[in-house]
């Protein structure tokens, strides 16, 4: 309580988080993960950078220790989570409709479609959005950005707020590196200033360059998850 | 444009606040949002001004206070404002800071009638 200001009004103290609904269904998440001991990743990039080949990828390198499942988030069709399907990996596909993000209540109704206590890993595949995602906490253990030589290495200093928020920043496409401007050491540098807190992967998607290290990251993240019990 | 969610979120959090305590009418919303909440101020001022419309808050003024970011460095404990997104310690260069303030997105009061 303030006090009052004119006759009738009075200001009131609230102090509450706009975003309280989603910090609620995110904490849920996170419990829930915790409890099956699921890595839980949210996947974050502009359209285009490659998420989907990464997740095929990762989870063809990945199978032989762990069971990966994927939630891909979309603004409509299924061609993404088609294509996770083909690859033999369990996928359920979010439809967002017109929202350009992923919340968590959306990441929770899509619990009873995954057997969580079946997987190891849950990929949480983002709208290709590099603004919206970054405000909305889905509960996972580790958020992920990628980006990919084809976009430019300004991105980090555009888009902060998610690059900030990041554990791990991973760039993709590193095979086209001879062939076009994209200035790699600019880029790392950009990473530096605005990210210095998360770790960096370079690798290609197509050629399976660096891939190796990503997915070694990945099984130490899920070991450190079950130590923490 | 995900300030719309947020501000359809913002509309009936308040809503519910006034149904809760009784109160009549809200005359003024002040809202603190930080720099790297990932919200653009422009954008949430329009989508409360068109999703306020017709609702209990409808008329409402919003009034938004952005929040700068500020870190403390864990190396030197220097404490100092984020500037241009950059965030190194201006003194010793570490990368080691504590994020103080800038993630900020919340109500900070209202003004309410009584009725």
């Amino acid at each position: 309580m303030k006090g009052d200001n004119a006759m009738g009004a009075k200001v009131i103290t609230i102090e509450q988080n706009i975003l309280k609904k989603n910090e609620i269904a995110a904490r849920e998440n996170r419990e829930l993960f915790r409890k099956h001991s699921v890595l839980a990743v949210n996947l974050l990039s502009s359209p285009g950078s490659g998420k989907t080949t990464l997740l095929v990828k990762t989870a063809d390198y990945l199978k032989k220790n762990l069971s990966v499942a994927v939630a891909v988030g979309d603004l409509q069709t299924e061609v993404d989570a088609e294509r996770i399907h083909q690859a033999g990996v369990p996928v359920v596909q979010i439809n967002t409709g017109t929202a350009c993000h992923l919340d968590a209540a959306m990441v929770q109704k899509s619990f009873s479609h995954i057997e969580l206590e079946k997987t190891d890993i849950l990929f949480i595949e983002n709208v290709g959005n590099l603004v919206c995602p970054a405000t909305f906490d889905l509960g996972e253990y580790r958020k992920v950005v990628l980006l990919s030589t084809a976009e430019g290495e300004e991105k980090p200093l555009k888009y902060p707020p998610i690059f900030q928020t990041a554990d791990c920043i991973c760039i993709n496409k590193i095979d086209l590196l001879p062939f076009i401007d994209f200035n790699i050491v600019k880029c790392r540098e950009n990473l530096h200033k605005t990210c210095p807190q998360a770790l960096t992967f370079e690798f290609s998607c197509k050629t399976g360059d660096g891939l190796q290290n990503w997915c070694d990251w990945l099984m130490h993240q899920w070991k450190v998850l079950q130590d923490e019990g | 444009m995900h300030e719309l969610s947020i501000v359809q979120g913002l509309i009936q959090q308040v809503e519910e606040y006034l149904a809760d305590n009784n109160y009549h009418k809200v005359l003024q919303i002040d809202l603190e949002v930080g720099q790297l909440s990932g919200v653009v101020q422009d954008a949430l001022q329009f989508a409360y001004d068109v999703c306020s419309k017709g609702t209990k808050v409808d008329g409402a003024r919003l009034n938004i206070t952005v929040v700068p970011v500020k870190a403390r460095c864990q190396t030197c404990f220097k404490e100092f404002r984020v500037e241009d997104y950059c965030f190194l310690c201006p003194d010793c260069c570490s990368a080691d800071l504590d994020i103080l303030q800038g993630y900020e997105l919340k109500i900070k009061q209202m003004e309410v009638d009584e009725g």
